[in-house]
């Protein structure tokens, strides 16, 4: 039988593709979707449709009984577009001011900005410290479960950023003034200091705040939750 | 609250028509026990609990506002 694959980014792409190995138009064969983009594959960037397009006067003749040909029309809702960050944007901001209601909190999400790399959420209102939780473990999860949502709605790729009453980038400048705190203790008593519990981003904070420090060097020890940062004075 | 179990897992997994929320009432803590189909497992549950982790803190948090605890289970 006649027939060739094709692959793409949307479903439509890859029947194209498809046809113009076959030099065939579309009336003229019967589509098979082979694979769709999983989850995982959206996230990581690997989304590809592949499709088996079978020239209709070959199906006729190969039409046995016990052998039908699996044509799966495809359901329209399952086809990731191709679209810029805006729409990644717009879905992630519905999604979480969705999410925001039911949990009972009164806040309007915002998209506070919107990047090549980077879509970045913030929430207005009272009760933020609910949804900050504590040490933005509350935002870390509802950060988690839009950006892992939203990225397989709109297959973009882009990070997706939650924050509440901007207390990421507050809580940014903290830790960069906590580095040079313990930078100057280090010097002063020209012993290490040690820096137990901070999450990865933090640690990096720390190392790119102290960079341009000439007299303390930076380094991570450990592993999971043992691992901490050292601020070491150069003597 | 049961409606924001039911977004999040709703959202997250390939054949939401599998998914189900039960709600198990009980005197201090109310318990969401998720559902959905085998091959979704890994997308509610997440690498080393990831995802499900998120949904406790989020359902935790949520509940402050509520009389009662709220916790997510989910069952496989």
């Amino acid at each position: 039988m006649e027939w060739a694959e094709g692959t793409g980014k949307t479903l439509e792409e890859a029947q194209q593709d498809a046809l113009q190995q076959l030099g065939a138009s579309a009336d003229e064969v019967q589509f098979e979707v082979l694979q769709r983009p999983g989850a995982l594959g959206s996230i990581f960037g690997r989304a590809e449709f592949r499709v088996r397009a079978i020239l209709e006067d070959r199906l006729e003749q190969q039409e046995e009984p016990g052998e039908p040909v699996a044509i799966e029309e495809p359901p329209a809702e399952a086809e990731p577009q191709e679209v810029p960050h805006r729409d990644l944007a717009e879905t992630a901001r519905e999604l979480l001011q969705q999410m925001v209601d039911l949990m009972g909190v009164e806040g309007t999400v915002q998209i506070a900005e919107c990047t090549d790399e980077e879509v970045r959420l913030n929430v207005e209102g009272d009760d933020m410290g609910l949804l900050i939780g504590r040490h933005g473990a509350t935002l870390d999860a509802v950060q988690l479960v839009i950006a892992i949502v939203a990225n397989r709605r709109v297959d973009a790729g882009a990070r997706v950023i939650v924050d509440a009453e901007d207390y990421r980038a507050r809580h940014q400048a903290m830790i960069e003034s906590r580095a040079h705190k313990l930078a100057e203790e280090a010097k002063e008593t020209g012993k290490e200091v040690v820096v137990p519990d901070l999450k990865a981003y933090e640690r990096r904070l720390m190392h790119m705040a102290l960079k341009s420090d000439p007299e303390v060097e930076t380094y991570s020890e450990g592993e999971g939750n043992d691992r901490v940062l050292v601020i070491s004075p150069i003597v | 609250m049961r409606d924001l179990v039911e977004l999040m897992v709703k959202s997250l997994v390939d054949d939401p028509d599998q998914a189900r929320v039960n709600e198990v009432s009980g005197e201090s803590i109310v318990v969401y026990e998720v559902s959905v189909a085998e091959e979704d497992l890994g997308k509610v549950i997440g690498k080393g609990g990831r995802i499900a982790n998120a949904m406790r803190t989020i359902v935790k948090a949520a509940s402050t506002k509520t009389d009662r605890k709220a916790t997510v289970e989910i069952l496989s």
